[in-house]
Order: C-alpha cells, then structure tokens, then sequence
C-alpha cells in the first residue's frame, strides 16, 4: 500500500521576534509564518495528500496564546484532510502546556475537526497508513521518545505503511547543530537512537527540530520549517519549505521538497578600506534589497574605519536601508578615522584658534584606547557636524 | 580723552570755583568739606548725568546756600579736537551744551549723545535708576572715597570686553578666540549642562537621564517577565518532581507493607511462648512453696527439740544453788541490827555535851556586855552633864534683850548726834548770868539770882525788875530752830530705841551687849568640846550597849531553867577553860557518831544485796520452769502437723523433685522466648510504622504539591510568558545600548565643551599676561622687583586679582587677603595697569581720578606711592584729591 502526505515541523506559532524594534514590523514577521499555513493547504492539494504530518513545535511555546491557537487552528480546518501532529520541545506537552487547556479543546473542535494531537506514544490507525506518534512531554527529555516503537509487533499493521513522527536530534546530527542553544550544550537531551529502530519494519521517520530541510538517511528526514525564522548558518542550510512523501510499504520513500516560504532571510559582510569603498557599499546593499523591500531581514557585519564625514554618511545608508527592510542586524565594528582633509580642516584653523587648539587634543585622545579614546573620536564627530552646520 | 578744566557754579558748597588741570597730574588739596569731592562728583555728573534728570540725584546738587542751579562746565579733548561742555541742572528743564571749540555746537539730546560717542561709553543716566547706573560709569577711572581698597572685580569686569579687545589688539591682533568659537563654546557648554550637573552626574531631565530611565525600566521589565516565566517554570518543575517522588513511593511502600507482615506473625508466636512462659511460672512457684514449707516444719521441730535440752540444761544448777542464798540473808539482817544499837548510845552522850557548850558560850557573853556597859556608863554621864550646863547658858543668853554691837553702835551714832545737837544748840545758846542786880531779874518766866546763870537758845525776854525789859536773841537764827529740832528728833529716837530695847541707859545696853558676847562665847566653846568627845557617838554606843546587856541576860536565863547542874562559874577564865573543855569532848563524840554511821550503812546494803539476789533466783527458776512446759506442748503440736519422723522425711525428698521438675520447664520455655529477640520485633514494628506513615505522609504531600503547581498551571492562554519575555528582553537589551550610545554621545558634548573652556582659559592666560605684567609694573615701584600681579579671567571676564612674591616660593596671595593699605595701593596699580591699557581706544590718554585714596597706607610710602602714580603720567592724567 501507498500513502501520499506531507511532511512538516516546527511552524513556529507564535515566535516573538524581539528583536524586531517596529511593532509593526514585528506582527507582520509573525504573521507571516500563519500565513504559510494557507499555501501549505495548497500544497497539500496540489498533491493529493491524503493527510498531514507535523513533527512537533507548531507553537513556539509551551504557553502559546488563544489567539495563536484560534489562528493556527483555523488554518489547520481548511486544510481539511487529517493533521496529525506532537508536540516538540518547544510546545510540549505535560502540566501546564496548551493542548489541554480548555480554549485549545474549544479552538480545535470548534475550527480544526480534523486536527489530532498525539499526546501519547499510541499508534494511530488510519486507512492507508499507521502513525507511530513520539510526543515530547517536557522540554527537555532524558530518555529517547521512540523507545516504545522497539517492543511493537509491526506485523499485526499487515500492508500499510508504517510511518514515525519524532522530535529531537539523532546520533551524528543536531548535537551541535541543534536548533536550540541550550540542546546544543547537552547532547543527552531528547535523542533518537535511530538505529534501534526496527528498520525493516518502517517505512518512513519524519522528523522535527532542525529548522532546516535535511535528508538524514534513506527514509529519515527532517522537513525544516515552512517559513525561515532566522539567519542561515552554513551554506547548505535550505529552509522555507514542506516535504511531499509517498510512503509504500517495504519500499523506500519518495521524498519531494516544495518551498513554501516567502521572507528572506539573509546575511552579507562588508570591510571598508577607505572612504571610497562607501559608495561601493551602498550599491551592494541597495542592490541586495532590490524591489522587495518590506520583505526582507538582513544580517550585516561591517568593519573597517571611515573619515568623519564617512561615517556620518553611512549612518544615514543604514538608516535608510533598515527604513527598506524588515529588519537589519548589524555587526559593526566600524571605526573612525579622520581623513587628512578633516584633520586639517580643523586643527589648521587659525582663524578659529580654540576649535583648532581642542581639535588637536581630540584627534591625540582619538588615538588612544578604550572608551576615552571612542569618546574622544564621538567628539571629533559632532564637532566636525556642528560646524557644518554652523 | 583730557580733561582741561572744570567750573562748577552753584553746586553745593561752591558759589563759583574753576580748576584747570594739568595734562599730567593734578593735585587738588585743601581742609575737610572744602568741596573737593564734590569736584570729583560734578565732573562725573556732567559727564554720565542727564541734564534732564529729576529726582534726588539733582536736589542734592543744589547748594543750601547759594540761589541758582547747579552748573558744570567742562573744557576736554576727545577724539583730537578740544570741546566745552556746559549741563545745568534744573530738572525737567535741564540745559546741555557741548559745543567743539572751533566748530559744532549740539544741544540738548544731541549734546547728550555725542558726549557718549566721544567719551565712548553708552549714553548718560537718567530717569529711574539713574543713581546706580551712575555709580558704574566710569568707576574704573573714578577712585571715589571709600572704594580704593575695593576689589578691582567690582569695577573691571564690566571692562573685560574692552580689556581683552585692546589686549589683543596690543598683542598683534591675535585673537582669543573667534566669533565662531565663542559661539560653539557657548553651544556645546549648553548642551553639557542640559545634561549634567555641575559634580557631573547625568540629569534626570535630559537624554541621557531619559536614556538611563528607560534602560532602568525596560531592565526591571524584564526582570518582572523573567520572575513571572520563573514562577511558570518552577511550577512545572514541582510537578515533574511530585511525579518522580509519587513514583518513587509507590515503588516502595508495598515492600514495607509486607515486611511489616512478617513482623506481626513472628509477633503472634511470641506472644503464645509468652502465655506458656506465664502458667509454669505458676506451677513451679506452687511447687517451691509445698516444698519450702514441709522444709520449714521439719527444721522447726528440730530447733524446738534444741531449745528443751537447753533450757533443762540450766535449771538443775540453779536449784541446787537456792538454800546458800538463804543462809547468807539470815546473817546479813543479825550485823545490821547490832551496828544500829551502837549508834544510838554514842548519838546521846553528844547531843548531852553539846548543850553544855552552849550554856557556857552563853555565861561568857553576858558577862563581856555587862563590862562593856559599864565602861559606857562613866563616859555618859559626862556627855550629859555638859549638855545639862549648856542649856543653862543658853537660857540665860535668852533672858537678856538681845542688842548686838550693831545695835549698838546705831544708839552711839545717835547719842553722838544728840550730844552734837546739844552742843551746838548749847553754842549758840546765849548764857546770861546774873553779876548784880539790885531787882529781881527775870529770864523768861524764870528768875535769875545773881550769880546764877542761865542760857537761853530763843528769843527770850529779860526783865530786870518791873522796869527793864531787855530781848535778846541769840545767835544762830533758823540754825537754832534747826538744832533744837535735831536734838529733840535724836533725844526722842534714843528714848525709843530705848525703850523697844527695855533699857534706859547706852551703858546699860553696853553692858547687856558685852554680856551676851561673853555668854555666847561660852556656849560656843561647850558646843565645841562636846563634839571633840564624839558625844553622839558615845551616847549612840552606851544605848546599844545597854540593849546588848539586856539581851544577853535573858538568854542566860533562858538557858538555866534547863540546867540542873553545878552552879556556873562566875569568873571568866574559869568559865573560858570550861567551854574549851566541853568543845573537846563533844567533837570526840562526833567523830565517833560519824563512823558508826558509816557502819551501819554498809550492813544494810550488804543485807539488801542478799536479799535481791534470793529473789532473783527464784524468779529465773519459776521462768525456766514454764517455758520448758511450752516448748513441750508446741514440739507435740508440730510432730502432729508435720507427721512422725520417717514419713515426713520421705514426703520433703517427694516435693523436691517436683520443684525441680518444674523450675527445668520454665526454663526451656524462656530460652525460647530470648531466641526470638522480642525486642527487635518492638523496634521493628515501630520502625515499620513510622516508615509506612512517612511514605503515605509523603504521598499525599506530593500529590498536594503536584495538584497545587498543577493548578497554577492551567492558563487561559491571555498571555505567553516565554514570548513575554523574549521581547521584554529585546526591548531591555535595546535600551541598554540605545543608553550607551546616548551616555557616550553626551560625554562627548562634555568633552567638547570642557576642551572649549580649556583652551579659552589657556588663550585668555596668555593674552592676560600683558595686563598682569602692567600691573605687575607699578606694584614693584611700590614692592620692589620680587611683586608680581597675578590677572584670572573666567569666561572672558576679569575674576580676580592676586599678588605674588618670588620670595615667598610663588605662592598668590589673593586680594582679599591683604591689609587694608595694601589692597588700597594694589587697587591702584590695578586701575592705573587698566586705564593704560584702555588708553589706547582713547586718543592715548584717560584721566584717572584718586579721592582721598590712601588713607590707609603708611606715610612712608607716601613717597613711593607719588612714584608709582606718576610713572602712568602721558597715558593717564592723573586728579588727585
């Protein structure tokens, strides 16, 4: 027997983006990542999914609000084939979590009837398939969620393909790469042993955690999220998308990933030798952006010393840039350094004796270290600006 | 500018007064409220006064005592021409002129405000506060009196502009600093002081102080987020940890329930041995009692069969002993009587000799009081024969009138007053004595014969015959009256006295006086002879002696109505040698009393002795007697409990094995009883218990615990904290450096503008110094070459002056700190250094104005002062009042 899903994780619901300074900036970010929902749909129809997995981490949070409930359940409804999901170390389950309080009981039964979530390691039967759920129910998880696989008589599931739902980091993966910083120091912490499995037996392991889509062996993968949620820490990191599967049983599966999301997340570094490298700069980041603005989240990293003027002048690159994007994360470790011309225009001015005479201690205190040395090279710049303005 | 004269007319004092000055110096000099002040005054007036000004400003002006307004008139050079100022001060209708000699002419309004161009200052004072304003125009050149030893600050700052214009002109032009950098000072101080305090702690109202509170804000938000995710945590922590201890308890109180099991069953065994342990107890108590008492019995018949032996043993001697006893009793009672008879006679024949002694004792003592009285009696009559003759005397003392020698004496006095009386009455008697007479004469009534004579103390008629009648009148006048009245008052008071005494004559008194001394004399020699012999005491000892007698004859008597024997003998020594006699023979027999006494004694105790002991034996054996009969009776009575000899012997061995056999039983059942450890299984059981109960305690504790956290976790969903606090996070970390940026920023302001003030402070020092060397210049006229003026100028204005001696290691005495006569002299060099250097905006030449300027420096310096005045001479021209 043959089922066609699609495989999917960690959406999110709920991320705060804090970091995100524009409120509205920030709500649209997370927005967006309800808004996946609809093309997930679409996906879905477009290829036949009989039904929808979702490996954990739906919510951001184990304490995620009605709202995001209402919302996400809403969307879950018009999907309208089956969606079956666990909760992941993000959402778990357990005291105090979501998925039993009373408004996500309303929420689902009211706007997602066919959502169902796996609270427990129970398989669940369906026509075409059996979901073997590993749901996470704290956090942190000391033991391995798919332990209760090992003991099972898969032979009583006959012909129908046999398929895990997990959340964690498997040997040889996610120890440093996970997605947490915290999992990321303790390797112990919810692990999968995938080689315990009964491999013979199954025929498909569809994982979350790991935000980006990632093919761990022959029929173990990771779906990545439907809409990136950070900056890309290596070159192959490919988010943004949903995994279309057709699982046969004793058959390896077909795996077909289709993106599905929309911001861009991206990061770009800049040295600058001299002043003449501004506009240089200024090209490169505009024509990064493109047309797309309102649409984009950029992580910069910015080096080098400019002159006085420079400098100021990049500030309002900047400014106008972060105007045009979504957000701009900024690495700058840029200094100033008065160019020759600047120091002459003011320390040679004799028409003006006490601007030169303190221009000349400020450059001596810019040359120096720590932040007497950073105040100074802040003076030596609102002098310069406030005699042009003058 | 010069000044080249002045004329003030009708202004106070002066009725019309010109002084021309000299372009150099000009001294003006003359004895207190001469008006010289007042000069000073008037210039300064027409020069900064409007001539409109109304008010108290120009009614002080007016002079008291000249008509008409006050007027100055003032010839000066300004600007290279010479001009004539004329202000006449009548108020509202105030007059000025200033005219350019050789030229213009300009009144009123115009004049005023020319005269400001040319002297260079603004334009004059007038109208409201006039007189304040007035005080500071020109108050550096003006020395008015009093204000010499003012701070040069109070009069140079307002100059410090033009000072520093002209230094820097003196300086080349050099600048201290543009217009640009005024400006960008003035900016950036601002913009430090919006935003820091003078210690330099941020303001609280400013970007920074913003900043820091919003950073302090946010940082408590998240604070309060990460407290409120913290609880969230917490509580889920306290359900995973109920959970593993629910778990962990019921893992293990089954084992402690089964344990507590077994210690019951081992409990219940222990129990049953017990109750064994208990019923053989008994049966070998029972035993142990049968057996002890048939013991007893047989032990008691043979103590008793003991006790009869013995006491037969002792009562077979003690008979035999009885008829000894009596005989001794017999003898005993035969010694005693003897011994009693014999005392008797001897006790007789004593008391016999004793009453002898007594008589005779008795004989001797009447006998020693008859002689005594005897001896008495002599010596009494005597004591009563003299009292007889004293008695005597004294009556007969009694019998005479009792005049004393003072009595006597008075009647002397008296006599002699009456015989002195009689005297001079007798003087101052006339005698008459009749020679012849041929008639009868007649004195008075009385008739002289011839050759008879008569006195006559009165006035007395002296007939001779019938025919001669004669007065005379003797001498002595009221005297005589006086004389005879005296004799008649001591003749009648003797005769008195007399008579109260029962005498007639003074002699008789005498000699009844002299009788009584003599009779007194005598009693009192009687008196005193009567006590040289005790007299009392002898009549005392005879009275006692006669009762004595009397006593000791009456017992006597007494003594012989018994006495039937010889008569006594009546002489003492024999009746001393009887009573000796009879003393012997009655102590002998006492002696012998005495012994006898003590014999009997002794043989009425030995007879007593028999007799108890008799007694006593008697008694022991009536005693033995009857026990031994009891001791009888109660061994019968014991063989018949106990049974005969042989079948009670067979009975004890019977009773002991069974005894035996059950103290064996016992025994083996207790060995049991220890081998089971009955203590443990308490201990156990408790233990369990309390572990039981501690688990089911924890239990329900847990499953409280859990249901507790349980329920604060359930949420509707309002709010996420985890959210909550990523972006209150955010938000914090974000002002945090927007804080950074803004403190760094505003730092840097303070920096700018700290800089600015430095360099304007270096620049200002430098071009100072020229000004301070100036000064420096006149004081070491005054001070030698070691003083030097020492200028600070803070913000472009002069702050202060202070004086430094080389000599004293180069540390700046300010101002203030000098004495008054080196203040008024360094104020001096001050104003001198200023007005030259002012000069220079004014044709080269200032006039500089000193009233009474040093009234506080020494006259010494006086001297040196004139020198240092005068070396500003040609850049200054100097007034001085």
């Amino acid at each position: 027997m043959t089922c066609s899903f699609i495989h999917t994780a960690d959406w999110q619901i709920g991320k705060p983006f804090g970091t995100i300074p524009d409120p509205a900036k920030r709500a649209l970010v997370q927005h967006k990542r309800i808004e996946v929902l609809k093309r997930i749909a679409q996906v879905a129809r477009d290829h036949d999914a009989e039904f929808v997995l979702v490996a954990g981490d739906l919510f951001d949070s184990p304490r995620a609000t009605k709202s995001d409930a209402a919302a996400l359940c809403k969307e879950v409804g018009q999907m309208q084939v089956p969606v079956i999901v666990i909760p992941g170390n993000h959402d778990h389950g357990g005291p105090g979590s979501l998925w039993e309080e009373s408004f996500f009981v309303e929420a689902r039964t009211g706007l997602a009837a066919n959502l169902r979530v796996a609270l427990t390691p129970d398989l669940i039967e369906l026509d075409s398939a059996v979901i073997l759920p590993c749901p996470l129910v704290r956090r942190h998880e000391s033991s391995d969620t798919t332990a209760w696989i090992r003991t099972l008589d898969l032979d009583a599931f006959g012909d129908k393909p046999r398929i895990v739902l997990a959340h964690g980091s498997v040997q040889g993966f996610g120890g440093e790469g996970g997605e947490d910083e915290e999992s990321a120091g303790a390797p112990q912490i919810n692990q999968i042993d995938l080689d315990r499995l009964p491999a013979s037996g199954l025929d498909y392991v569809a994982l979350g955690d790991w935000h980006g889509t990632k093919k761990v062996n022959i029929r173990t993968w990771y779906a990545g999220t439907p809409e990136p949620d950070r900056f890309p820490k290596g070159g192959d990191y490919q988010s943004g998308q949903v995994l279309a599967v057709r699982a046969t049983r004793g058959e390896l599966p077909a795996v077909e990933p289709v993106a599905t999301g929309q911001l861009a997340w991206w990061s770009d570094a800049f040295v600058f030798s001299d002043d003449a490298s501004l506009p240089l700069f200024d090209t490169r980041i505009r024509g990064r952006i493109g047309d797309h603005a309102q649409s984009d989240l950029a992580l910069l990293e910015i080096s080098g010393s400019l002159g006085i003027a420079a400098a100021e002048r990049l500030r309002s690159i900047l400014d106008q840039c972060e105007a045009l994007m979504l957000r701009l994360k900024l690495r700058d470790t840029t200094s100033i350094a008065p160019t020759q011309d600047e120091i002459d225009a003011l320390v040679g001015r004799t028409t003006d004796p006490v601007v030169a005479g303190v221009a000349a201690r400020l450059i001596e205190e810019s040359r120096g270290e720590g932040e007497p040395a950073e105040i100074a090279r802040t003076a030596l710049r609102e002098l310069y600006a406030t005699i042009q303005t003058a | 500018m010069r000044i080249r004269s002045v004329t003030v007319r009708n202004y106070r004092i002066h009725r019309e007064q010109r002084i021309e000055f000299d372009p150099g110096a000009t001294l003006i000099g003359g004895l207190n409220e001469t008006g010289k002040s007042t000069l000073a005054e008037a210039i300064h007036r027409a020069f900064f006064l409007r001539a409109k000004s109304t008010g108290g400003v120009v009614e002080e002006m007016r002079s008291r005592v000249h008509t008409g307004n006050p007027e100055v008139e003032i010839e000066f050079e300004a600007k290279g021409n010479t001009y004539r100022l004329v202000k006449q001060f009548r108020g509202a209708s105030g007059v000025a002129r200033l005219q350019e000699v050789g030229g213009q002419v300009w009144n009123g309004e115009e004049a005023e405000a020319r005269l400001a161009d040319l002297l260079g200052t603004e334009e004059a004072a007038g109208g409201k506060g006039a007189a304040a304003r007035l005080r500071s125009s020109w108050a550096n050149l003006w020395v008015w009196q009093g204000t010499a030893s003012d701070e040069p600050e109070s009069y140079a700052a307002d100059q410090s502009d033009r000072l520093l214009r002209q230094l820097e002109k003196l300086g080349g032009g050099a600048l201290v600093q543009s217009e640009l950098d005024a400006r960008l000072s003035a900016c950036f101080g601002s913009e430090r002081d919006q935003r820091f305090t003078q210690k330099g702690e941020p303001r609280t109202s400013s970007d920074i102080g913003d900043a820091l509170s919003q950073q302090r804000q946010t940082a408590a938000e998240r604070d309060a987020a990460a407290s409120v995710l913290g609880s969230f945590e917490s509580d889920l922590r306290q359900v995973q940890e109920a959970d593993t201890a629910l778990t962990e308890t019921a893992r293990s109180l089954p084992g402690l329930e089964q344990q507590q099991k077994e210690n019951e069953s081992i409990a219940t065994k222990l129990k049953e041995l017990q109750t064994t342990e208990i019923l053989q107890t008994h049966a070998k108590q029972t035993a142990d009692e049968q057996f002890e008492a048939l013991q007893k019995s047989d032990r008691q018949i043979a103590a008793k069969r003991e006790e009869i032996r013995k006491i037969e043993a002792t009562l077979e001697p003690r008979k035999a002993q009885i008829e000894a006893l009596r005989i001794d009793l017999t003898d005993r009672k035969a010694d005693l009587g003897k011994a009693r008879l014999e005392l008797e006679s001897v006790s007789n024949r004593a008391g016999d000799e004793r009453k002898n002694l007594e008589l005779f004792r008795t004989a001797r003592e009447a006998c020693d009081c008859r002689a005594r009285h005897d001896a008495l009696k002599a010596q009494h009559e005597g004591v009563q024969n003299r009292r007889k003759s004293l008695i005597d005397l004294e009556s007969q003392l009694a019998a005479l009138p009792s005049i004393d020698a003072k009595q006597i004496k008075a009647l002397e006095k008296i006599e002699t007053r009456r015989l002195e009386a009689e005297i001079a009455l007798r003087a101052m008697q006339s005698e008459i004595a009749v020679l012849a007479a041929d008639r009868e004469v007649r004195v008075g009534e009385t008739a002289l014969a011839v050759g008879s004579s008569c006195r006559i103390a009165d006035v007395t008629e002296i007939r001779v015959g019938d025919g001669i009648a004669l007065q005379i009148r003797p001498g002595g006048g009221s005297r005589l009256e006086t004389a005879r009245q005296e004799l008649q008052e001591a003749t009648s008071d003797l005769l008195n006295r007399f008579q109260t005494l029962g005498i007639d004559t003074l002699e008789a008194a005498r000699k009844i006086a002299s009788e009584r001394t003599d009779l007194e004399g005598r009693i009192h020699t009687g008196r005193e002879s009567l006590k040289a012999m005790q007299a009392d005491g002898i009549e005392t000892d005879f009275s006692v002696s006669v009762v004595a007698m009397n006593a000791a004859e009456a017992r006597l008597k007494e003594r012989l109505t018994t006495w039937n024997g010889d008569p006594l003998p009546a002489d003492p020594a024999q009746l001393a040698s009887a009573i000796s006699g009879a003393e012997v023979s009655a102590q002998e027999l006492e002696t012998e009393q005495k012994s006898l006494q003590a014999k009997v004694s002794g043989a009425l105790a030995a007879f007593e002795k028999a007799e108890s002991d008799l007694e006593r034996e008697n008694k022991a054996i009536a005693t033995d007697e009857k026990e031994l009969l009891l001791a009888q009776g109660e061994l019968a009575g014991l063989i018949a409990t106990a049974g005969e000899d042989a079948p009670r012997a067979h009975e004890l061995a019977a009773r002991k094995q069974a005894a035996d056999r059950a103290t064996a039983e016992l025994d083996a059942t207790r060995k049991s009883i220890t081998g089971m450890q009955p203590d443990l299984i308490g201990q156990r059981r408790v233990q369990l218990a309390n572990a039981i109960a501690n688990c089911m305690q924890q239990r329900s504790l847990q499953e409280e615990k859990r249901a507790t956290a349980r329920g604060r976790l359930t949420h509707a969903g309002t709010t996420d904290p985890l959210a909550t606090l990523a972006i209150a996070s955010a938000r914090a970390a974000d002002a945090e450096a927007h804080a950074r940026t803004v403190e760094r920023r505003a730092r840097s302001l303070k920096r700018l503008a700290d800089l600015f003030e430095e360099e304007q402070r270096a620049r200002t020092d430098r071009f100072t110094q020229p000004f301070a060397d100036r000064i420096s210049g006149y004081l070491q006229v005054l001070f030698g070459p070691e003083a030097h003026a020492r200028v600070r100028f803070e913000n472009n204005r002069f702050a202060g002056l202070g004086l430094v001696r080389t000599r004293d290691g180069g540390s700046e005495l300010p101002f203030s700190a000098l004495s008054e006569g080196a203040r008024e002299q360094v104020a001096a060099a001050a104003r001198l250094a200023m007005a030259e250097v002012l000069a220079a905006d004014s044709d080269g030449c200032l006039p500089v104005l000193f009233d009474d300027a040093f009234a506080y420096s020494d006259p010494e310096r006086v001297q040196t002062l004139q020198s240092m005045l005068y070396r500003g001479v040609g850049k200054l021209s100097l007034i001085h009042i």
